[in-house]
């Protein structure tokens, strides 16, 4: 083994103490990124086979524009960024002799063209697909819901024509005036959206005979909701003066570039004449043509995941660092006398450098794997848990939450990140003790700047706490740096615990309703449905919430734990010659918890405000958001944090002494002669 | 030959207002083979010439020049390389690596060269130095006398051409000290290492070439005592 390798193994184990809390510190941090890389990952997968059935289902186009015609459609295929249009014929519409459904008395003929028929999913369950435009494929809900009839090879008479209502043809789907069992539920809404839901009528234009060789399953482009039954057929090109519906697929689109898409096109050229125009069959280009962006769209974009994901791997690492950084900075301050010594008999900033890295390397190799599997067991522990609370509370469709599998290339990816952490903790402090001069090292010299301006301290200290206070004063002014981290750590946690609890004030209230994307075809069954799903939904973000903040706050605990105790530990000898010169127990105590005291209060001085700060900024937002809330200032956890900072800081100070408390003074006294 | 020249060397310490020279114009040079010794009040800045001469502290004002090389313009790469093939620095405390045993710890140098170590010139070094039995012991396992002759083994082990002692003897009895000084004459005599001592003992100064006395941080007083 390489000198400076075994140099480096031989610190880590005579320091085991650190050396464990360092690596817990790795378990902890590769833990968390081992769920959030999982979660993005799993959540990744689940939207992108959710794309791919909703493909699979609803075919695979972006967006679609209702009742256009011929002219219009060609204007599509000249846009450049179309990559292919799909058409369906709007052929007529028929009554279903003998139908049995009273809300659904009608057959709707679809004119598919070649494109339409490999872009939309027709699922045939027996026969074949039309070849021309007096065959047809029916939906086999003309049987199972309608009740009527009809077998392969039967010839089929349609009285074709169109249905109208207080003087207005009516497409495919528009609603009948029977309303469903839900619609009834929201009938004031219901009346607001279709004032003349009243009778429609039905009339009759001409007949034409079709040929029935094939059954299919109810296909998209009909609502489950239409009035009537599916029939497909080819699409008609000597009646190219029928109103269409158009499937658009763009070239890899991004959802707001359909969205400015379906805009453009819908105003200019404006569809052609909608609502008056009457075809050569009779039947009418109907009223409501519009345009709807496909569902496909928003089940794939990922892109707003991974910036989700990744602003909380930075947090995830930005903690880290924090903790792991602190310890192998006082692993280095520890040995700065061996770098001197290294240094004097030759060897270069590189070397040193690189035996502060390995010791990286060396914790990585142990607490990435532990941190790892802790992740792994983590999620599937939390997995159970939500199973069972669900399950419990009886929410359903929450059972549906995507399955987090922990994959190859999440745990590859938390490795990488976990390595990047702790070598990014490491750099810091390598370039420090390399930079030392090799007799500034030897001589420690360099770790104390104290300036008699620097160190004065105030009467009112030594009035309130003694000389002991003052003592206490001077060494922690003497010491800024080296405590600096610690109030960062508790600084962080304190404005993340008091922010987001903010944040949950705000986020209990019920959600305002959606923002709509699409287009103008919302539903109002939907709405309903989108407000307790987002209830739900809700309740899920606040409890990954916490337990994100959580596990952040232990981190937290654990960098104010660790740096406070080695640094009462690395001024074991300046304890030790306190008390030669005769400071009692009490003194001592006191002394320490002046110091204590000042952490706490330094750390709450600035965190508090930022909070009330970070508050404000979290109530401007959510106002934005159409919220009627009053300003709600978190007091809850600003006692909590103010009361766990000092409990948190005196538990690990009372640690500390402890262990110094135990040594003998001459033994330590000595043993920095070395 | 001259292997060692001092130009003008200033060291300075703190700030404008109150400067504290620990260095006063210094100017000296050393033939290869001479064994001398530097002797001084504590405080008269013949620790600091040390440091300076062996490349660990950096001078305010001044040359060095080991064989002609100017020690203080190289890059911090060459001049840690140079610390490990052309000086041996020996301290009063040892300051030995407390995790790596004694064999380790005089062949630190040539590790830190990634060279193999040659076992017979470890050997030797180690008959020399009375380490033998002692190769796999952990500093704190020895004794003063021992710790100090393994401090002496990593300033040997490459054959420096200018070995440097702070105080070799300054913390151990009388027995260890004469120990050590015999080491180092032999390998003067031995090796024709040239050698810089720094000592307050003036029986240990009288075995010297030549006695340089620092006063103030200036050369007090220069004179060859024996050939």
């Amino acid at each position: 083994m390489n000198v400076l390798s075994k140099f480096t193994v031989q610190a880590l184990k005579r320091n085991r103490a650190r050396t464990l809390v360092t690596i817990i510190g790795v378990i902890l941090s590769v833990a968390m990124l081992t769920g959030a890389t999982t979660a993005i990952f799993s959540f990744q997968n689940y939207l992108r086979e959710a794309a791919e059935n909703a493909i699979a289902q609803n075919g695979n186009w972006h967006i679609k524009f209702l009742g256009i015609d011929a002219a219009f459609a060609q204007g599509l295929d000249a846009d450049d960024a179309v990559e292919r249009t799909a058409l369906i014929q709007n052929s007529g519409c028929a009554r279903l002799e003998g139908g049995q459904n009273q809300n659904r008395p009608y057959l709707f003929v679809a004119g598919f063209n070649d494109q339409a028929f490999k872009t939309l999913p027709v699922i045939l369950l027996s026969g074949r697909m039309p070849q021309n435009s007096s065959e047809i494929v029916i939906s086999e809900q003309i049987q199972t819901d309608g009740g009527v009839k009809y077998s392969l090879g039967d010839t089929v008479t349609l009285e074709m024509g169109y249905r109208i209502r207080n003087g207005q043809k009516l497409g495919p789907n528009d609603a009948y005036p029977y309303l469903t069992e839900v619609q009834e539920n929201l009938s004031e809404v219901h009346e607001e959206m279709f004032p003349n839901i009243s009778s429609e009528d039905f009339q009759a234009q001409t007949p034409r005979t079709y040929v029935v060789v094939g059954v299919c399953a109810n296909p998209i482009f009909l609502y489950s909701r239409a009035p009537g039954y599916a029939v497909i057929t080819q699409m008609d090109t000597a009646n190219a003066s029928n109103t269409c519906d158009v499937y658009v697929t763009l070239h890899s689109p991004t959802p707001d570039q359909v969205l400015d898409f379906g805009i453009q096109h819908s105003f200019s050229p404006a569809p052609a004449a909608p609502a008056t125009a009457e075809t050569s069959d009779g039947f009418a280009a109907q009223g409501s043509s519009g345009w709807e962006v496909s569902n496909t769209l928003y089940s794939g974009a990922s892109w707003r995941l991974y910036i989700v994901g990744g602003i909380l791997i930075a947090l995830i690492m930005a903690g880290s660092v924090l903790l792991i950084y602190n310890s192998f900075s006082l692993s280095v301050s520890e040995r700065v006398r061996q770098f001197g010594i290294l240094a004097s008999v030759g060897a270069t900033r590189k070397q040193l450098r690189h035996s502060v890295m390995l010791e990286g390397v060396g914790i990585g190799i142990i607490g990435i794997p532990l941190g790892i599997l802790a992740g792994a067991g983590g999620v599937a522990v939390l997995q159970h848990l939500w199973r069972f609370l669900a399950e419990l509370l009886n929410w359903g469709d929450l059972l549906e939450v995507p399955a987090l599998s922990v994959s190859a290339i999440a745990v590859t990816a938390t490795a990488l990140l976990g390595m990047a952490t702790i070598l990014i903790s490491a750099y810091i402090p390598a370039r420090k003790a390399a930079k030392l001069s090799a007799i500034d090292s030897i001589r420690q010299t360099k770790d104390i700047k104290a300036e008699a301006k620097a160190i004065k301290t105030s009467k009112l200290t030594e009035r309130f706490f003694g000389w002991e206070g003052v003592l206490a004063r001077k060494s922690f002014k003497r010491n800024k740096k080296r405590y600096r981290v610690t109030i960062i750590s508790l600084f962080v946690s304190v404005v993340l615990f008091i922010s987001v609890n903010a944040f949950g004030l705000y986020l209990n209230p019920t959600p305002a309703s959606p923002d709509s994307t699409e287009g103008y075809n919302i539903e109002v069954q939907d709405t309903w449905e989108w407000q307790e799903q987002s209830r739900k939904a809700g309740l899920v973000i606040n409890i990954f919430i916490y337990g994100f903040i959580g596990l952040l706050t232990l981190i937290a605990v654990a960098t104010v734990f660790n740096t406070i105790s080695t640094a009462i530990i690395l001024r074991r000898r300046e304890f030790a010659m306190l008390r030669s010169a005769g400071m009692s127990g009490k003194s001592f105590y006191r002394m320490l918890a002046y110091e204590c005291l000042s952490y706490g209060v330094r750390a709450l001085i600035l965190g508090i405000p930022v909070s009330i700060g970070a508050s404000c900024l979290i109530y401007e937002r959510i106002r934005n958001a159409s919220m009627d809330v009053p300003f709600m200032l978190p007091w809850g956890s600003m006692g909590i944090s103010v009361l766990s900072v000092f409990i948190l800081v005196f538990i690990t100070m009372l640690y500390a002494i402890r262990k110094v408390n135990t040594e003998n003074t001459v033994d330590v006294l000595k043993n920095d002669m070395l | 030959m001259e292997i060692l020249r001092v130009e003008n060397l200033r060291k300075t310490y703190g700030n404008h207002d109150t400067p504290v020279h620990a260095l006063d114009d210094v100017t000296f040079s050393v033939e290869k083979g001479e064994f001398v010794a530097i002797i001084g009040p504590s405080g008269s800045g013949k620790s600091t010439l040390l440091h300076i001469l062996g490349g660990v502290d950096t001078p305010t004002s001044g040359k060095v020049y080991v064989n002609d090389t100017d020690v203080y313009a190289q890059n911090p790469d060459q001049l840690a390389i140079f610390r490990r093939r052309q000086v041996g620095l020996v301290y009063q405390f040892y300051n030995l690596i407390p995790v790596l045993n004694a064999a380790e710890n005089i062949t630190l140098p040539v590790l830190l060269d990634r060279r193999q170590v040659n076992p017979e010139r470890l050997q030797e070094l180690l008959q020399i130095l009375n380490l033998t039995d002692r190769t796999e012991f952990l500093p704190n396992q020895l004794s003063g006398g021992q710790q100090q002759r393994v401090s002496l083994g990593r300033a040997l082990i490459n054959a420096p051409a200018l070995v440097l002692a702070d105080e070799p003897t300054g913390n151990l009895n009388s027995k260890d000290s004469q120990n050590i000084i015999d080491l180092l004459k032999h390998s003067n005599e031995k090796y024709q290492q040239t050698m810089i001592v720094i000592t307050h003992e003036e029986n240990i100064a009288l075995q010297a070439h030549r006695i340089i006395s620092i006063e103030d941080g200036k050369i007090a007083k220069d004179e060859v005592i024996r050939r």
